[in-house]
C-alpha cells in the first residue's frame, strides 16, 4: 500500500483502546492504547504487502519486555497468526483496528499470573538468536560433557574466528549417512558441559542481554547430583578466552529449552561457571535440534510408529514410493526386499532418479554397476532422515521368506504388480502364519489402482479372485477389461512395458501406505480402497468404473469358496 | 468463586524459611471435626508458598475473566485457569465478517 493511502486508513482509526499515534517513518506508527489495566506503548510495522499481509507490532514499554509471555526480547508481539491467515485486503482500515483490539487484548491477558509458564516455556523463543548450532544431542536432566565440532575462519585479515558448528552426544553415535554430517569429521572436536536446570527461569529483566551474573545466578537451579557433577568436572578446566556451554532447562511439555551460549574475553579467564566475571561477552545461539523425539514430532511423523516394523516386497514405482511414504510417516525399521537393479527407464517413474544411476566403471572389474533398487531406496532414506533402520535384501521373494527381517515385520506390504507372483506370494505367508498383509497394484494405463488390506486369518488375496473353482482375472474390484491389448514396445520385444505414470503410482501408494498406518494403530484390515482415473486410452473397462467414484473404499469378505483360507 | 479464593489467600501468613533464608507464605486450615489435624500438613513450606502464589494468580485471573466484557476473552482467562475442559465462547469478532482470520490453510 502507498504511504498517502496508509496515512488516510490511520487518521481514519476510531476506537476506545486507541489514544493516539505517531508517524515515526513511512510505514511506521506508534500508538498509545488503552488497556484495562495500564497504556500499552506499541510500534506497528506496516510492510509493503499491507493489506494483503498483516502489521507486526512491538512493544515499546521496555520495562514489561522479558516479563510478558508472546513478546520477545526485541519486544515483537507474537499474535500466534502463522501463515495461515485470510486477509479481506478491501478492508484495510477493519484490519488495523481488530489487529489493535488482539494486541491489546493479548498483552493484557499476559500481564497475568496465570500465564507466566507461557513465558518460560518459550525461552528460547524470546531470544530467537539469530545465529544457530545444529544438534543431535537429546537435553535431559543430566550435567555431562558433550561434544562441539568448530571451525576456525579468517574474515578480511581478521584474526582466526571459531564458529561452533554441531552438538553431540558422547555415547551416542551420529548416524554417518544422513545428510553430509561424516564431513563434519574434518573439524575440530571439543568437549563442553551440558547444564541442565531443575526448573525453568525467567530471562533477564528489560529485555536485557545474558550476562555473568544472570548466568551465575541460574546456577542455583542445578539440583544436588549435577551440582556435585559440576563441581567435579569444574576443577578439570583451566583459564581460556572462549568457552561454550550448552543450558537447558525444563518445559511443561516434554522437551527441554536449550541455548548454547558462547562466552568470549578478551583474556584467559577461569570457566565462567567457576566465578562470575562481567568481562565475558556472551553470545546465545539457537538449538536446531536434529534428535529424534524432536524431528518425528515437529516433522508430523507419528512418535508411536517409531517401534514398527514393515516389509516392502516390490521397490518399483508403487513400492518405492510406499516405502518413502511410510519412512517419513514415521516408520522405525523398513525391510525392503526386490532383485532388481534401477535403469534409465524407470527415473520418470520411480521415486529414485538419475542420482542413483551410474555411469562410472567399478576401479576394481571396469564394469559399470547399477544401484539395486533396494540399496539405493536404503541409501536415499538414510541420507534423507536420521533415524531410520532400513534392511535391504536384493533377493527374490522365495530367498527371504525365512529372514528375520521379514519373519518380524509387523506389515507386509507387496507392491509386486504381477498377480500370479502376488497369489502365491499370499499362499505362502498364509501358510508362514503371517497375518497383516497388503497388496496392491495400478491398473492399466491409469484407469486406477487397488490397495487391499487383510488379515489372514480372516480373508486373503485368493478371496477376491476365486470364482467356481478358478481363479477370475475379472474380480469384483477390477476397473479394465482383461486380455485388452495393454503393453506398449518402443524398442522391440525385450522393451516390452505396461504404461503407467509416477502420479498413478503415487495414488496407489497413497491407499497402501495409509492402510499400513491404519493396521498398525488400529489393526483395521478386510478393506479394499481403490481410486479411478482418467481411461485416456480408451480401454474397455468393467461396469464397477463406470460407476465408481474417484475414490471407493470396500469391505473385503471371505469367499467361501477360496482354496487358501479354507486350506 | 472470587471470595473463596480470596478467603483461602487471606488464610496464608508470612514466615521465615531457614533454607532459603528468606520468608515465605504459609497457612494451617484445620479439620473441623476429629482429629482437627491441618489438611495441608503434608506440603512443605516450599509447596504451600506456591500454593499461595498461585491462588494469588487465580484470584487476579478471576476477577480479570470478571472485569472482561467480551464473552471470548473472558473464556480465554478460564480455560487457561481450568483446562481444555472449560467451554471456550466463540469470538464474536471472529466471524466470517471479521478482516482476517486463521484458515489453518498449510502446503
Amino acid at each position: 500500500m502507498i504511504e498517502s493511502d496508509l496515512e488516510k486508513v490511520i487518521q481514519a482509526i476510531e476506537m476506545p483502546v486507541c489514544l493516539s499515534f505517531d508517524k515515526v517513518i513511512p510505514g511506521e506508527y506508534d500508538f498509545v492504547l488503552q488497556g484495562k489495566s495500564r497504556l500499552w506503548n506499541i510500534k506497528v510495522s506496516f510492510p509493503e504487502q499491507f493489506p494483503y499481509c498483516l502489521p507486526s507490532a512491538k512493544l515499546l514499554d521496555t520495562d514489561l519486555i522479558g516479563t510478558l509471555a508472546h513478546v520477545n526480547k526485541n519486544g515483537t508481539i507474537c499474535l500466534e497468526e502463522g501463515d495461515s491467515v485470510l486477509v479481506d485486503y478491501t478492508r484495510p482500515l477493519d484490519i488495523v483496528c481488530l489487529f489493535l483490539n488482539q494486541i491489546v487484548s493479548l498483552l493484557e491477558r499476559m500481564k497475568l499470573g496465570i500465564y507466566q509458564d507461557e513465558l518460560l516455556d518459550e525461552f528460547e523463543g524470546y531470544f530467537l538468536p539469530r545465529k544457530k548450532i545444529n544438534s543431535f544431542y537429546y537435553a535431559q536432566n543430566k550435567l555431562e560433557w558433550i561434544y562441539l565440532r568448530q571451525g576456525n575462519w579468517n574474515k578480511n585479515g581478521q584474526p582466526k574466528y571459531i564458529v561452533p558448528l554441531f552438538i553431540s552426544d558422547r555415547n551416542v553415535s551420529t548416524p554417518p549417512q544422513f545428510s553430509n554430517i561424516k564431513n563434519l569429521g574434518a573439524f575440530q572436536r571439543s568437549k563442553i558441559l551440558h547444564i541442565p536446570l531443575d526448573q525453568s527461569i525467567l530471562p533477564p529483566a528489560n529485555g536485557e542481554n545474558i550476562t555473568s551474573t544472570y548466568i551465575t545466578a541460574a546456577k542455583q537451579h542445578i539440583d544436588e547430583k549435577n551440582r556435585k557433577a559440576l563441581t567435579k568436572h569444574l576443577k578439570k578446566t583451566s583459564p581460556h578466552k572462549l568457552f561454550f556451554i550448552l543450558l537447558s532447562m525444563p518445559r511443561s511439555s516434554g522437551e527441554r529449552s536449550q541455548l548454547l551460549l558462547r562466552f568470549d574475553a578478551e583474556k584467559s579467564l577461569p570457566h565462567p561457571l567457576l566465578e562470575n566475571n562481567e568481562e565475558w561477552s556472551i553470545t546465545p545461539y539457537s538449538v536446531k535440534r536434529h534428535n529424534k523425539e524432536y524431528l518425528l514430532e515437529r516433522g508430523g511423523a507419528e512418535k508411536y510408529l517409531l517401534d514398527n516394523k514393515v516389509a516392502i516386497i516390490g521397490c518399483g514405482s508403487v513400492g518405492g514410493e510406499i516405502t518413502t511414504m511410510l519412512a517419513k510417516a514415521g516408520i522405525g525399521e523398513l525391510t525392503l526386499v526386490d532383485h532388481d537393479i534401477l535403469d534409465a527407464d524407470n527415473i520418470y517413474r520411480h521415486r529414485l532418479g538419475g542420482s542413483y544411476l551410474n555411469f562410472l566403471p567399478s576401479e576394481k572389474t571396469g564394469a559399470i554397476n547399477a544401484w539395486k533398487k533396494v540399496d539405493a531406496l536404503a541409501a536415499m532414506l538414510k541420507q534423507d532422515l536420521p533415524h531410520i533402520t532400513v534392511n535391504s535384501k536384493p533377493l527374490l521373494f522365495e530367498q527371504v521368506i525365512n529372514d528375520p527381517d521379514i519373519i518380524n515385520a509387523d506389515v507386509i506390504v507387496i507392491a509386486i504388480g504381477s498377480p500370479s507372483v502376488s497369489l502365491i506370494i499370499n499362499q505362502t505367508l498364509k501358510a508362514l502364519g503371517h497375518q497383516n498383509v497388503i497388496y496392491c497394484w495400478n491398473e492399466a494405463a491409469g484407469c486406477g489402482g487397488h490397495s487391499v488390506a487383510v488379515n489372514l486369518n480372516h480373508s486373503c488375496l485368493e478371496c477376491l479372485y476365486e470364482k467356481d473353482g478358478r481363479i477370475s482375472a475379472v474380480n469384483e474390484i477390477s476397473l479394465v477389461e482383461p486380455g485388452q491389448d495393454i503393453s506398449k514396445n518402443i524398442t522391440g520385444c525385450a522393451g516390452v512395458f505396461t504404461p503407467f505414470s509416477y502420479l498413478d503410482s503415487s495414488r496407489t501408494a497413497e491407499a497402501a501406505a495409509q492402510q499400513a498406518i491404519d493396521m498398525l494403530i488400529s489393526n483395521k484390515h478386510s478393506v479394499i480402497m481403490s481410486w479411478k482415473g482418467d481411461n485416456a486410452h480408451n480401454l474397455r473397462v468393467t461396469e464397477r468404473y463406470e460407476n465408481m467414484p474417484l475414490k471407493q473404499e470396500m469391505n473385503l469378505s471371505k469367499n467361501d469358496q477360496c482354496r487358501v483360507c479354507h486350506g | 468463586m472470587i471470595s473463596i479464593a480470596e478467603a483461602i489467600k487471606a488464610s496464608f501468613t508470612q514466615l521465615w524459611d531457614q533454607d532459603s533464608e528468606g520468608f515465605k507464605w504459609s497457612t494451617e486450615i484445620l479439620l473441623p471435626v476429629q482429629p482437627y489435624k491441618d489438611v495441608y500438613y503434608k506440603m512443605t513450606l516450599s509447596q504451600l508458598d506456591n500454593f499461595y502464589h498461585k491462588t494469588v494468580d487465580l484470584v487476579e485471573a478471576l476477577k480479570a475473566a470478571k472485569g472482561e466484557e467480551a464473552a471470548h476473552q473472558a473464556s480465554k482467562i478460564l480455560r487457561k485457569v481450568f483446562g481444555d475442559d472449560f467451554p471456550l465462547v466463540e469470538d464474536s469478532k471472529k466471524s466470517a465478517a471479521a478482516p482476517y482470520v486463521v484458515t489453518g490453510y498449510n502446503a
